[in-house]
């Protein structure tokens, strides 16, 4: 007989993370693509009900799930870490004004920067802007803590963050499926004194927000989120998110603290504890962030002394900082190794310009996502990358420091989307003679693919129109607009050594789709002819991972080739051709 | 019952579908499992791992240093970098299939792997699953040749369980050519 089927599945962290808004009854839900959180929107797009979408940037999505939730809609905001920095001038007032129906912000962190550029700590966010945060362990927590943080948001009229982190947001487990909460949408009225925050109302709701910090004070200390689970009494850590999970397979003998509340901490519950066990330790990942409040109670405790601050605190290192006497013994042979980065992808058609950029020897401010893999040498060709749109700011930065350096911008169209065009307008309105180029590959690909203004597309699947890229830079008044096929390195080269000389701006627009988005199987196939191939391997130096060095030739490795034909066109002597097939 | 796996390769083998198979697999044998992959960056041409731990309580997604009753490597080079996970004597399903990085001379890659972890003690199974993919038509069923392999030796699920979870992973057409690719590994 067969095994009846559970109410369970094995579900990705953030595939539990949108089961638990849909289950809480959200209806509006808005983000910007950004690992690791990315795949919440996308799974929660499946449900029909839920009105999802994305966003231009985090800011956008964050006010637009704020809209929904005032006029009475459950409302959900999906970003990564440094996404709510993007949106934090929203965060930060809505946490005087409230809300009415319920919001909730989901924020991933990344510890140990696996796809960031930083590693910052979302906690942080709760205690500056005195809302209330939620800190799920893993994949059943993750549907379990949204659904609440619903609940909560409309108990204490406050937006709720959740945060996730890398290990939360992408690893498997068993979560049990609940049913959707039938939630009717809110009446809407007209509150200026709560909505409207002038001086002289936001004086009120900051007292509100003060009074409504106590009683999340009382509630934290009543909730089974934080729990105390006594074994042990020699040793007690207090601890929450993923790294419960760690300590509970290296440890199950101590004591724990388990906070399932980041902020704010329920003081009484961890004096309660502290004076339980014997030696105290605190285990959080990132920044001291519950450390410095417990040392601030007067409270003698363990934390950054014991544990780094800086990366991802694995169960590895929980063993190495804690628990040296459980170390296993193991193999490693990492003498042998090589290193094998993340690379732009064989048929990249945005690989050739970051070449010709570098022969031309310009100073390439870049952006955030997929471009930053043409880093590292071969190809090292950036100068600069800060965070999203700043390509185009540090370029004329760049430009006013030293006006003879030819000064590029490059970015791909989603982060020219989502905050590029601020900058740009600065460009034209301050006669930066910068070049502005946008690697238009017609998708958000470094996150995997999602659509965003410029594609024509929305979440949902549905067509919409298809923001005209160049058009736009002649809109804001750019002076000089090209298009070109990026499959055109002599042509891009061309319209590079024009725009160099000119003394205004310029904004270059180079189509090419990603790779990914084709439909796999190429029809096209390129091979080198041994006999012309005189081995000078001016081929690999745009990087390209099908090409391999033989002994005294190159070769193209079929399964990587994408057939973009660059390496034909960099071969100094015809010896890349194109196969009849 | 309790264990561990990691499986190993380079960013666009299946990876994390064989490892999607694998815990549907567990679950369905009334275990638990957590489960821990890479998204993003890291899956563009680059070194991608995924850790699978399975028992009748599981809370760790990610592994310790050798605790690993068994490795997938999808390739050769990658078997290496994530040895330490794996514990001593611990059994490697390993894919004859090397890819030197870009931009490295094929000099510098190592010899002899398979030997190599033999002598350090560990169980080899080594079969050429991307040849074997290439034959039936489709290199993406790599994963399942090497599933297949895997299941001669896996202490869970009968041959009806890894069909059932094939199942749940792949449909049509990708599901008959999966399942063909499995029985090939399983011999």
């Amino acid at each position: 007989m067969e095994k009846q089927s559970p109410p369970w599945r094995v579900m990705l962290g953030n595939e539990a993370f949108a089961r638990g808004a849909y289950e809480g009854g959200v209806e509006v839900a808005a983000g910007y693509p950004g690992t690791p959180s990315t795949e919440i929107l996308e799974f929660l797009s499946h449900y029909r009900e839920v009105h999802s979408r994305w966003c231009p940037n985090e800011k956008v999505a964050f006010e637009v799930a704020a809209g929904a939730a005032i006029g009475g809609k459950r409302a959900l905001t999906t970003m990564k870490h440094v996404g709510l920095n993007v949106a934090s001038d929203a965060l930060m007032t809505l946490a005087y004004t409230g809300v009415n129906a319920g919001f909730v912000a989901i924020v991933a962190d990344d510890p140990g920067m696996h796809s960031s550029q930083n590693e910052q700590d979302t906690r942080n966010y709760a205690f500056f802007a005195k809302v209330p945060c939620l800190e799920p362990a893993n994949p059943a927590e993750a549907r379990e803590f949204v659904r609440l943080a619903f609940a909560i948001s409309e108990m204490f009229d406050t937006p709720v963050l959740v945060r996730s982190t890398t290990r939360v947001s992408h690893s498997r487990g068993v979560v049990e499926e609940g049913k959707r909460e039938s939630v009717p949408t809110r009446r809407y009225e007209k509150r200026a004194e709560k909505f409207v925050m002038i001086p002289a109302f936001a004086r009120e709701r900051r007292k509100v927000l003060e009074e409504r910090l106590k009683a999340l004070e009382q509630w934290v200390e009543e909730t089974p989120l934080n729990r105390i689970e006594l074994r042990d009494r020699k040793m007690g850590i207090i601890t929450g998110g993923v790294l419960y999970e760690y300590l509970r397979e290296v440890a199950p003998e101590v004591s724990v603290l388990k906070l399932g509340v980041s902020f704010p901490l329920p003081r009484r519950k961890i004096r309660e504890f502290a004076s339980q066990v014997t030696e105290l330790f605190v285990l959080e990942e990132l920044d001291p962030v519950w450390e410095r409040e417990i040392r601030a109670m007067g409270i003698p405790v363990k934390g950054r002394e014991v544990f780094p601050g800086i990366g991802e605190i694995t169960p590895d290192v929980l063993i190495e900082c804690l628990f040296p006497e459980k170390k296993r013994d193991s193999v490693d042979l990492s003498h042998l190794l090589i290193p094998r980065p993340p690379t732009l992808c064989a048929g990249c058609p945005h690989r050739g310009v970051f070449k010709v950029l570098r022969d031309m020897k310009a100073v390439v401010c870049g952006d955030i996502g997929c471009y930053t893999l043409s880093t590292l040498p071969p190809l090292s060709a950036m100068d600069t990358c800060l965070c999203m749109g700043a390509s185009i700011s540090v370029a004329e930065g760049i430009k006013l420091a030293h006006p003879e350096l030819f000064v590029v911008a490059a970015l791909g169209d989603s982060t020219f989307v989502h905050a590029g065009i601020p900058p740009l307008i600065d460009v034209v309105y301050n006669k930066t003679p910068i070049v502005v180029l946008v690697l238009d590959n017609g998708t958000t690909a470094m996150t995997g693919g999602q659509d965003h203004p410029a594609t024509g597309r929305t979440l949902m699947g549905e067509e919409t129109h298809r923001l005209d890229l160049a058009q736009l830079a002649r809109a804001v008044g750019v002076p000089f607009v090209e298009t070109i096929s990026a499959y055109e390195p002599k042509k891009i080269r061309g319209v590079l050594e024009k725009v160099r000389e000119l003394s205004e701006p310029a904004f270059v627009l180079i189509q090419g789709p990603c790779q990914l988005k084709k439909p796999r199987g190429t029809v096209r196939r390129f091979r080198v002819r041994e006999d012309r191939c005189r081995g000078c391997f001016v081929c690999l130096s745009a990087g390209c991972p099908a090409l391999a060095k033989n002994a005294k030739t190159v070769v193209i490795v079929p399964e990587r080739c994408n057939a973009c034909g660059l390496c034909r066109e960099l071969c100094p002597f015809a010896a890349i051709e194109e196969e009849k097939v | 019952m309790k264990g561990s796996m990691v499986l190993c390769g380079v960013g666009g083998m299946g990876i994390l579908k064989a490892s999607e198979v694998i815990a549907h697999l567990v679950v369905q044998e009334g275990l638990s499992v957590r489960q821990s992959e890479v998204h993003g960056m890291a899956q563009r041409g680059g070194s991608v791992v995924t850790h699978l731990r399975y028992g009748e309580e599981v809370f760790s997604p990610l592994l310790f240093r050798g605790e690993a009753d068994f490795m997938v490597a999808f390739e050769e080079l990658e078997a290496l970098r994530y040895l330490p996970y794996l514990r001593r004597g611990g059994t490697v399903i390993l894919n004859r299939l090397t890819m030197c990085p870009p931009g490295f001379d094929p000099s510098r890659y190592p010899k002899h792997i398979p030997e190599t972890l033999e002598n350090a003690g560990f169980t080899v199974l080594a079969v050429p699953a991307t040849d074997i993919a290439l034959e039936l038509g489709d290199i993406r069923v790599t994963n399942s040749v090497l599933l297949g392999v895997l299941s001669r030796v896996f202490p869970v699920g009968t041959e009806h369980s890894w069909e059932k979870a094939l199942q749940k992973a792949f449909r049509g057409k990708a599901l008959d050519l999966n399942l063909e690719a499995f029985w090939r590994g399983r011999g």
